[in-house]
């Protein structure tokens, strides 16, 4: 017989077999998009979550359940109920203490073992109910997105499994200590392709009308016709490729590590997160702004190719680095403290 | 509670385990069609010579195969017939782009888009460009259900056949000036006769 630690090792080492291919697609896709080159980034982030939680130690676990601050009071707080002078009175009354208190005891202690043994026994089988759950879940992600054919359905198993697994080894204290990490591997998993082109076509409107509004100090008789800008004499057709999607999912993500690396709470984590679509916005309607610029400046050969995509991609990490020191210089500071 | 653990985790590994034999196309192994081989005529359609095309102009992410064919219809007007072939399906990703986005990115303007009632439901969709206007009639191909939504009866055809879980697919699509394109009944007729000859083909 394999030892415990052995066996599990062996079923992880299974499972990363069988889901190897699901893994290496999503690697060679989103390596080879620009949109969707985020999801590599977003496992290792992850880790770097859970790795944190694991350092800070339990001080950062939730608070302990009822049943387990139901420890029998200290014999000490128990009333004195003799008050003998000399020392033979005293262990005297020490032993008739005992004895007298004897059932008590018996009884406090007999309840706290049982309200102990069947803690731990609920706690165990509501830990196992979850891991259950998840990977009910995962594999229902397997099987639906496969028969259906929709890969990120097929790729929504991982993450799932993951739950369960961390589930299943560190209990319910584990799945909370983790859910920032834990939630933040769901977002490896690229929005499908129906909920993008839908999405796009606003994004395009929406970034136009913010380079419009940018490109106005530089020309008033600038005009945008989604998807067509007309600047200094140059048509530009925002392509779907440009139409910030890509930006979008990359600054969500961000967002949403940095929510948790800097211990946000709710509310505030939300706020970060949802300003990842006004930023989007900005960012998108710079990075067209200034490729109308600058092939007004340098002719249309600037606007094309690696030139395009330099200035594309210097545009959206300027963005990405904006919003990570914003939130470095207004975190509350106690929080920063802790992380630190 | 024992069991219905045990359960969960046999479920997790027979549904990755299933996963795993699909994406290796241990079920369905991807079969290149001889596009060469494509009939010279689909429903009233006359199909005719390859058009060349600069294989720079199909994108970062080209198909495998490819056919770009001028085609005649039965007043003699002449469209084109384009069929491309991707040994992997990854919508997930934009491979194969959806024809509209190609066009709008052309600078065309959709003015209408319908499906129409044949078995792979195409596309027909009108655009307009500087005065020209044109009608495009497009699917998806696949070897197996032609629809790729999440529905029982797609599900259960996948089971039954395993040229459903064929990870390539053929996007298709003809292109006649508005004025002069095929009616709806002779755009069916003729995906229906391509989708036959191509399931001949692969």
């Amino acid at each position: 017989m394999l030892p415990a630690r052995a066996t599990r090792g062996l079923e992880l080492a299974l499972f990363f077999a069988l889901v190897s291919p699901l893994l290496a697609e999503w690697f060679e896709t989103t390596s080879a998009s620009s949109r969707l080159s985020y999801a590599l980034l977003v496992p290792a982030l992850a880790l770097v979550l859970a790795l944190r939680e694991r350092r800070a130690g339990p001080e950062f676990a939730p608070a302990a359940p009822q049943s387990l601050s139901k420890n029998p009071p200290p014999a000490e707080s128990q009333p004195d109920t003799a008050r003998l002078g000399a020392t033979t009175r005293r262990i005297g009354a020490g032993i008739l203490r005992g004895v007298a208190t004897m059932p008590r005891r018996a009884w406090l202690s007999s309840r706290a073992a049982r309200d102990s043994c069947s803690g731990s026994q609920s706690r165990a089988a509501g830990a196992e109910a979850l891991a259950a759950l998840f990977a009910w879940l995962g594999a229902a992600a397997f099987v639906g997105g496969t028969l259906s054919g929709i890969f990120t359905l097929t790729l929504c198993g991982v993450p799932l499994a993951t739950l369960a697994y961390v589930a299943r080894l560190g209990g319910r204290t584990a799945l909370v200590r983790c859910a920032p990490a834990l939630g933040l591997l769901l977002l490896m998993v690229p929005p499908p392709m129906p909920l993008l082109d839908r999405v796009n076509p606003l994004l395009i409107r929406a970034s136009g009308q913010t380079a419009l509004k940018l490109l106005t100090l530089f020309d008033p008789e600038v005009t945008w016709s989604s998807p067509m800008l007309v600047f200094q004499g140059w048509r530009l057709i925002v392509a779907e490729a440009c139409s910030g999607s890509g930006t979008f999912l990359m600054l969500f993500a961000l967002s949403a590590f940095l929510a948790a690396l800097f211990r946000l709470g709710p509310w505030r984590a939300l706020t970060l997160i949802l300003c990842s679509f006004p930023l989007t916005l900005l960012v998108n309607g710079v990075r067209i702004a200034s490729s109308a610029l600058v092939i007004a400046r340098f002719g249309a050969a600037a606007g094309e190719g690696l030139a395009h995509e330099l200035l594309g991609q210097v545009v959206v990490l300027l963005g990405a680095a904006l919003l990570a020191l914003s939130v470095a210089r207004w975190a509350p500071r106690a929080r920063l403290e802790v992380v630190a | 509670m024992r069991l219905l653990t045990s359960a969960a985790w046999l479920a997790l590994f027979a549904g990755a385990g299933f996963t795993f034999l699909v994406e290796r196309g241990y079920l369905g192994a991807a079969v290149a069609p001889d596009l060469a081989l494509l009939p010279a005529h689909i429903g009233t359609l006359e199909v005719l010579e390859e058009i060349p095309l600069e294989p720079g102009s199909l994108g970062t992410q080209p198909p495998e195969r490819y056919a770009f064919r001028r085609v005649l219809d039965a007043r003699g007007a002449e469209g084109r017939l384009f069929v491309a072939y991707y040994a992997r399906a990854q919508r997930w990703s934009g491979r194969p782009h959806d024809v509209e986005k190609c066009y709008a990115a052309l600078g065309w303007q959709e003015l209408e888009a319908r499906r129409l009632v044949e078995a792979h439901r195409p596309w027909s969709r009108l655009f307009e460009r500087e005065g020209e206007t044109i009608r495009v009639v497009h699917w998806l191909e696949r070897p197996g259900p032609d629809e790729d939504q999440l529905e029982w009866r797609q599900l259960g055809s996948r089971l039954s056949s395993l040229r459903g879980f064929r990870p390539d697919v053929a996007s298709v699509y003809l292109e006649f000036p508005a004025a002069a394109a095929p009616s709806d009944a002779e755009a069916e007729q003729a995906a229906d006769e391509l989708s036959r000859a191509l399931e001949q083909l692969w």
